[in-house]
């Protein structure tokens, strides 16, 4: 069997009196792309948040290649290759598309701080040009569109070579007819560069289209977790998705 | 040769041409020059590092204190030593502060840096046997390389093209600075922080470069400032003083080369107005507070900017006249 490259134990986080995580068990091979899919509040993002570091477990353990990630914090675990894109793209409004995508490429290089930042220009257009961005290099991102803003959020994310790469949402606010495009993008590079792929997404046709595994949360539980085809035989499945 | 390069070689002769021509002009422009540098420096805290801070007289302070103490206590007047000292000073002034400066934001850190810059304040009128007190310390024997000026002439010559120098060259480095991964960086932290550390940065180290760079260049232009006046006293550190630089930087441009600058000269004409025209002074925060309103009603984002549209204005009408 493939080595877990994640693999979270006994998960659970409260907040308030509300139940985010409830004894969540799972785990991911390396190259694995999964999504998980629920309805809103039923601590798909929290999931995401806490495996990212940005949020603390109440009980459990998140276990990244082997290593308890307990004493790591968000900054550290992007540094051992844990990256993420969100709901909302998180960019840099002030820096181009193309420097928004070279700095993430000079901190994952390590790049010498007195070095230019165009000596990253080939790379970052390369990588834009991969995500059919290369057009919109020079646009900051006020200028750009929603979607086009949250291609730009996962190329950031993807230059920085992740081990476990997780997108929260990434075909939000996006046309149907680009969402096809987006997720293929992205699956296809993700493959090809062997990236374990954990997806949040609400649109089923994408899930059953893209998912080799899909982890179905209700009220902070996962009430499935395996293939997409199997889905459709739990009764509870079809209950929580309303399919 | 292309239209700014002409006018960049046009405003650089003029300003050499200017102690030449006038003294009255050269006083405003050797302060223009003095405070040019202390704006583009705030500019880097504030305008590029997002860091906006009611403190920065303590840095500005710290270099003049510099010069006025080596002065008055080990007789040192060599400018050679005094200024790269001052830069050192305000670092070290800058530097317990810098790590919280780094971290917090908006009013919590100008109130912060403003309590802080006013501890020196107060430091300086509670010793006065060592810092002269309210009376500060009157400086003399200033000299470069080795070479006394003869008098108060020769000095402000000096001073006026080692600021006019140290403008050019502050403006260079800003601009190569932040053509680096490091000067993005700083960009970066100031447009979104989560985000870097989402990428495994801490945002608050290139917030802390910045801010400690910033210092560096306000006490820089404090010690040429105390060198020309020759005089150095607490109303440096007061608070006012960090939102006169404040202004500067507003009124100029936010985050832009040149608008710290423009700022800069525009007050310091305000203030050679004032100082030379009897029974103005009394008038002085007024007619600042009136100016500063009118400023963010009709140019938010800068003087610059005004003047940046108006010249793409020109430009398209010409076009069009072309077309």
């Amino acid at each position: 069997m493939a080595e877990a490259v994640i693999r979270v134990e006994g998960l659970s986080k409260r907040f308030g009196g509300i139940t985010a995580l409830n004894n969540v068990t799972l785990d991911m091979r390396r190259g694995e792309v999964a999504f998980i899919v629920g309805p809103n509040g039923s601590g798909k993002t929290t999931l995401v948040n806490v495996i990212s570091r940005y949020v603390r477990e109440d009980a459990g353990d998140v276990i990244f290649e082997g290593r308890s990630l307990k004493r790591v914090n968000h900054v550290r675990a992007a540094q051992m290759g844990i990256l993420r894109s969100f709901q909302h793209p998180q960019l840099f409004h002030g820096l181009t598309a193309l420097e928004n995508v070279a700095l993430s490429l000079a901190l994952r290089n390590g790049t010498p701080r007195a070095a230019r930042i165009d000596s990253l220009r080939d790379k970052a257009q390369e990588a834009l040009e991969t995500f059919q961005m290369g057009h919109l290099a020079d646009k900051r991102p006020p200028e750009m569109s929603h979607g086009e803003r949250k291609i730009l959020d996962i190329v950031m994310a993807f230059v920085g070579r992740p081990r476990l790469l997780m997108l929260d949402e990434p075909t939000s606010g996006v046309s149907t007819a680009d969402k096809w495009g987006i997720m293929d993008i992205v699956i296809r590079n993700a493959k090809k560069e062997g990236i374990t792929l954990l997806v949040i997404e609400h649109d089923l046709d994408l899930v059953f289209e893209y998912a080799e595994n899909v982890i179905v949360m209700f009220q902070g539980s996962v009430v499935y977790w395996g293939p997409p085809r199997n889905m459709a035989n739990s009764e509870r499945v079809r209950e929580v998705l309303g399919i | 040769m292309r239209p700014a390069i002409v006018l960049a070689v046009a405003m650089l002769a003029l300003a050499v041409s200017v102690p030449f021509v006038s003294q009255t002009a050269m006083l405003i422009a050797l302060f223009g020059f003095i405070f040019s540098i202390t704006a583009i420096g705030y500019n880097i805290a504030y305008g590029y590092g997002g860091m906006i801070s009611l403190g920065h007289a303590a840095f500005f302070g710290a270099g003049a204190y510099t010069v006025g103490l080596m002065n008055r206590h080990l007789g040192m007047g060599e400018l050679a030593v005094l200024l790269p000292l001052s830069m050192a000073a305000a670092v070290l002034v800058a530097l317990p502060i810098a790590p919280i400066a780094a971290r917090l934001s908006g009013l919590q850190l100008a109130t912060a840096l403003l309590a802080y810059s006013m501890l020196y304040y107060s430091l300086v009128l509670k010793l006065g046997p060592i810092t002269g007190g309210s009376d500060g310390i009157s400086i003399g024997g200033l000299a470069v390389l080795g070479y006394e000026f003869p008098d108060r002439q020769a000095l402000g010559l000096f001073i006026y093209f080692a600021s006019l120098a140290l403008t050019v060259l502050a403006l260079f480095l800003v601009k190569r600075f932040l053509g680096t991964v490091g000067g993005r960086l700083v960009l970066a932290a100031r447009d979104n922080p989560l985000r870097l550390e989402f990428l495994g940065y801490v945002p608050a180290r290139a917030k802390m470069a910045a801010f400690l760079i910033s210092a560096a260049m306000c006490g820089l232009s404090g010690a040429l400032y105390a060198s020309a006046l020759q005089f150095v006293n607490a109303d440096l550190l007061y608070w006012t003083m960090s939102g006169e630089i404040l202004f500067m930087v507003i009124f100029g441009g936010v985050g832009t080369l040149l608008g710290p600058i423009l700022g800069a000269f525009v007050l310091s004409g305000l203030r050679f107005y004032i100082a030379t025209t009897p029974d103005v002074g009394i008038y002085w925060q007024l007619a600042l507070g009136v100016i500063i309103a009118a400023t963010i009603y009709s140019a938010p984002r800068g003087l610059i900017h005004s003047i940046y549209r108006a010249a793409t204005l020109i430009r398209g009408s010409k076009g069009g006249g072309h077309g």
